[in-house]
C-alpha cells in the first residue's frame, strides 16, 4: 500500500525536470528519510536519482541515448549529497561527469570537498590513459586488424590533428559510443576489429569506473549501499 | 538517536515557537519542534513510515514528558524545509 501511495507527491517531477530542480526537490527528503529510517521514501528518492546517475553500463547507454543535459553546477551537488546519505552507487557516474569539467573550474568549485576534487582530477587523468589504451586505440594508438591488406595503418596518423586529440584529453568522454566509423575510412576488417576493441574497451572501463576514481569496486559499492543508513 | 530530543518535564508552548500553517492538525498526537516551529502530526502516521520514530514511540514515555499543546514533543535538529518536504510526501500521499 505504501508503494502505491508514495508516488503521488513525486508526480510533481516530470521527466524533463532539470537536475537542479530534481536535486533541490529530493535532497531534503533523502536526508530526513535516511536519518529516520524511512526506508520506502529513501528508496523512492534513490530510484529517481539513479535514473540519471546509472550504476550499470545499460543504464549508462540509456542516459546517453536520452541526451540528458548535465550542467557542472548540478553534477557537483550530487556528490556531497550521495556521501552524506550513503548512496554510493551514483558516485562513479557523478565523478565521471565531473571529469568532463575543466581543471580550473574543479579547483575553484565551492561545493566539492578538496578530497573529491582530488579524486575527480586523478580520475580525469586515469580516464585519458584508458581512452588511449583501451576504448579509443583505433584513434590514438591505431593497430590494424591482423588481416588488413590495404594499409590502414599508414593512413590513420593523418586523420587527427593535435588539437582534436587535445579536445579528447581535456574532456575524456570515453564511455560515449563512437559512431563515426565511416569517417575513418578503414577497410572492413580493420573497422570490425576496431569496433570490437571499442565495445570491449567500454565494458572494461565501465567495470573499472569506481576504481578509476578510487571508490573501490562496484561490488564494494553495492554492498555498501545495501547496508543503507548514513555513513558516520 | 542523534538529532532528536524528547524534552524535560515542562510545557514548551513558549511564545517563540510558532505553529506550522500546513502541518498543525488539531487531532495530531505528537508535536515535532523544528527551528522554533511546531508541527502537530500523528504518531501513527509517522511511525508507519519511519523505523526510528516507530521505535521511539514503542518505548513507554515518562508521565512528565515535555508537552506542547497537550501533546508530547520531539525536538529535531534538522532543517525545517527538509522536514516539511517529508511531511508533504507523507500526508499528500495519504490524502489521495
Amino acid at each position: 500500500m505504501r508503494n502505491e501511495t508514495l508516488p503521488s507527491h513525486f508526480d510533481n517531477l516530470r521527466s524533463d525536470t532539470s537536475l537542479t530542480d530534481l536535486i533541490t526537490f529530493l535532497s531534503g527528503i533523502l536526508r530526513v528519510s535516511t536519518k529516520y529510517g524511512m526506508v520506502q521514501l529513501r528508496n523512492k528518492c534513490i530510484s529517481i536519482i539513479q535514473d540519471k546517475f546509472p550504476s550499470t553500463l545499460a543504464g549508462c547507454d540509456d542516459v546517453l541515448k536520452r541526451e540528458i543535459r548535465y550542467i557542472p553546477s548540478e553534477i557537483v551537488r550530487v556528490i556531497p549529497l550521495a556521501r552524506e546519505t550513503n548512496v554510493p552507487r551514483v558516485l562513479p557516474w557523478a565523478f565521471y561527469l565531473c571529469a568532463q569539467i575543466g581543471v580550473d573550474e574543479v579547483v575553484q568549485n565551492t561545493v566539492l570537498s578538496w578530497k573529491d576534487k582530488t579524486l575527480c582530477l586523478a580520475g580525469k587523468e586515469n580516464l585519458w590513459e584508458l581512452q588511449k589504451s583501451t576504448t579509443h586505440t583505433f584513434l590514438l594508438n591505431f593497430q590494424p586488424s591482423p588481416q588488413c591488406s590495404t594499409g590502414c595503418k599508414v593512413r590513420m596518423p593523418d586523420t587527427f590533428t593535435l588539437e582534436a586529440i587535445e579536445g579528447l584529453r581535456v574532456a575524456p568522454h570515453l564511455l560515449e559510443e563512437y559512431k563515426d566509423w565511416n569517417a575513418l575510412r578503414l577497410c572492413a576488417k580493420c573497422q570490425a576489429f576496431a569496433q570490437g576493441q571499442h565495445r570491449d574497451g567500454r565494458e572494461k572501463v565501465w567495470g573499472m569506473l569506481p576504481s578509476i576514481f578510487h571508490l573501490g569496486t562496484w561490488d564494494d559499492i553495492f554492498k555498501d549501499q545495501s547496508c543503507d543508513g548514513p555513513r558516520e | 538517536m542523534s538529532g532528536t530530543k524528547q524534552g524535560k518535564s515542562k510545557m514548551t508552548s513558549d511564545t517563540t515557537t510558532k505553529r506550522h500553517p500546513d502541518f498543525y492538525f488539531p487531532d495530531g498526537s505528537v508535536v515535532l519542534i523544528v527551528e522554533n516551529t511546531a508541527l502537530r502530526i500523528h504518531q501513527s502516521v509517522l511511525a508507519r513510515h519511519s523505523e526510528v520514530f516507530s521505535g521511539m514511540f514503542d518505548v513507554p514515555q515518562p508521565s512528565d514528558v515535555d508537552t506542547y499543546d497537550a501533546c508530547p514533543t520531539v525536538v529535531l535538529q534538522d532543517s525545517l524545509d527538509d522536514v516539511v518536504d517529508v511531511m508533504r510526501v507523507i500526508y499528500n500521499a495519504l490524502c489521495v
